[in-house]
């Protein structure tokens, strides 16, 4: 199969490697680092000119991004008909976090896989992220499928980058996907072809990818007695913040190591998280910003790195005396009821 | 007494809070389907937790149980984990048809799954029960049909009934769902529980929430 760039010239093209709701990506004849997306006919159809030009906008945008770290539009590529298909970009590889963040398929996958390890990751995806926001391009649909993790060189690729929101040449275009268990409350339904996305909303999906990565995949809204996670998300009850409810109880943390793995974070980051979850729910001007995100996550790098943090993902006894930092109420326990 | 081996002992809810899809399989095992519907039917069962188990996101999410009904009913499997199954005992088939006991069986065990899921804080999708049948049922199943269509149209499980073999009673078979029954072409079950396995597949790999849709069911069913 060929497809054509712009120019008319020509480029060989082999089957999909990765097939999605939109379209598949195939491999580029005689080039291991890059691939072409193309898109179901019918949804170039359906979507409109307005399509087009989103991509040919993020192809223009791809000098001002970190291309390293995004599977980024490049060149808008061409069918032999001369209509507009799809566009080629440079490969990604690696697992993606749905995998990584997962209790049984994590250490499947990866074996050996600690908090330094996701720490670093962690702190790679929030730098791409806040220069992301700083060219004016939100992702929409953070979730932990479109990120991927290659272990031995310690990289995260971003992916289905064309959903993202971008600005430019005075329009906005919108992302219209989304997961509803990663979302900002304030874009709960809503249409989201008619609502912007804004930094303040990535950041509250950032902040459940970042509890996901450190907690085996854990949602941070799953909590005792069910209550649907979506109903505790748009509510802010986060079971792991301070005055949460006694274990066993509903609305309590879920029984089992949760409360372990937990208490082995930094306070700094048990702060931001709780902040994030339970105040910026509802408010989200005051949700934890990329460079708030990285010092807290940097310190615990640190903090990891010479022993004063436990490394094992899933530690296998609480937190020592010697490992709790000055603060009183160090670890966040749920109180009993006062 | 018929068993399928559970390989880890334990909760997997608390080790594996991932979202669950639970699937019920409520079978036919009256005499009638002895022969080549009951090996079909056996092949298929096993070759269908195969599938869930080799897929990544499947196998950690779907939770399969398997009630028969053949005489009387019996929990052949409770709902559990695709990864955690491994090997299985045939099914065989005698007796008659308690198809409503079974539904109620199964109705029974969907609950108190559910109500597992809510204490361990593990979210879920709208769970499915697939009933399948190759005649008329014993009397005194309608209660229980009204029983399982009513949460069907409440959307707190979606119902597919399909027909085994010409003396199946699709009018019958319809009264348990908001949809109406299936005839399965021929002995066409491995066809089946593959659509079934890549269905699961399909809403393991979604958001809780979203609605998933069925896929075309020509490749096992009779238009």
């Amino acid at each position: 199969m060929k497809v054509f760039d712009k120019a008319g010239v020509a480029q060989e093209i082999g089957d999909a490697i990765a097939r999605g709701g939109e379209g598949s990506v195939h491999p580029i004849a005689g080039r291991q680092s890059a691939v072409v997306k193309l898109y179901h006919p019918d949804v170039v159809a359906r979507r409109g000119s307005d399509f087009e030009e989103k991509v040919a906008a993020m192809c223009a945008l791809r000098g001002q991004i970190d291309a390293g770290a995004c599977a980024w539009p490049a060149i808008p590529v061409f069918g032999a008909d001369g209509a507009w298909c799809g566009y080629a970009m440079r490969r990604a590889e690696g697992i993606p976090l749905s995998k990584v963040a997962h209790p049984i398929l994590g250490p499947r996958y990866v074996a050996g896989l600690d908090r330094i390890d996701v720490t670093r990751m962690l702190v790679a995806i929030v730098r791409t992220l806040g220069g992301l926001h700083g060219a004016g391009v939100c992702l929409g649909d953070i979730n932990p499928n479109n990120f991927l993790y290659e272990h031995t060189a310690g990289r995260v690729a971003l992916i289905d980058c064309d959903s993202y929101q971008i600005t430019a040449g005075g329009r906005t275009h919108r992302c219209v996907v989304n997961a509803p268990d990663m979302m900002a409350p304030e874009h709960h339904g809503t249409d989201l072809k008619a609502v912007d996305r804004t930094p303040e909303s990535d950041l509250f999906s950032l902040a459940i990818l970042i509890f996901k990565c450190l907690m085996l995949g854990r949602h941070p809204y799953d909590s005792v007695g069910g209550g649907d996670v979506q109903e505790n998300l748009r509510r802010g009850h986060f079971p792991y913040g301070t005055g949460g409810v006694a274990p066993g109880f509903h609305g309590a943390i879920p029984n089992g190591p949760w409360y372990l793995i937990w208490s082995h974070l930094s306070f700094d980051l048990k702060t931001l998280l709780i902040h994030t979850f339970t105040d910026g729910a509802a408010n989200p001007g005051v949700r934890p910003r990329p460079s708030e995100w990285i010092i807290a996550l940097e310190k615990y790098l640190h903090g990891l790195a010479s022993g004063h943090h436990e490394r094992a993902l899933r530690p296998s006894t609480a937190k020592s005396a010697s490992q709790r930092g000055p603060a009183a109420n160090n670890s966040c326990a749920p109180r009993a009821a006062a | 007494m018929n068993t399928f081996d559970i390989a880890l002992l334990g909760n997997d809810l608390i080790e594996n809070p991932t979202a669950r899809c639970a699937c019920a399989l409520v079978l036919d095992t009256s005499g009638s389907m002895d022969g080549e519907p009951i090996e079909q039917l056996n092949a298929g069962v096993m070759q269908f937790i195969e599938e869930l188990r080799r897929d990544d996101f499947a196998s950690c999410a779907v939770e399969v149980s398997v009630i028969t009904f053949g005489g009387d009913v019996e929990e052949v499997l409770p709902f559990t984990t695709a990864y955690q199954i491994d090997g299985c005992d045939r099914l065989n088939a005698s007796g008659s048809t308690p198809m409503g006991e079974a539904v109620d069986l199964a109705v029974d065990r969907l609950n108190r799954r559910k109500a597992e899921y809510k204490k361990s804080g593990v979210s879920y999708y709208q769970p499915w029960l697939v009933l399948m049948s190759d005649g008329a049922p014993n009397s005194g199943w309608e209660e229980s049909a009204r029983r399982l269509r009513r949460m069907a149209e409440e959307r707190k499980v979606t119902v597919l009934c399909v027909g085994i073999g010409g003396g199946a009673d699709l009018t019958i078979l319809g009264q348990f769902s908001t949809r109406p029954a299936k005839q399965l072409s021929g002995m066409k079950f491995r066809e089946f529980f593959q659509w079934l396995s890549q269905s699961m597949e399909r809403v393991s790999q979604s958001s809780p929430g979203i609605k998933v849709a069925l896929a075309a069911t020509d490749s096992w069913d009779c238009v």
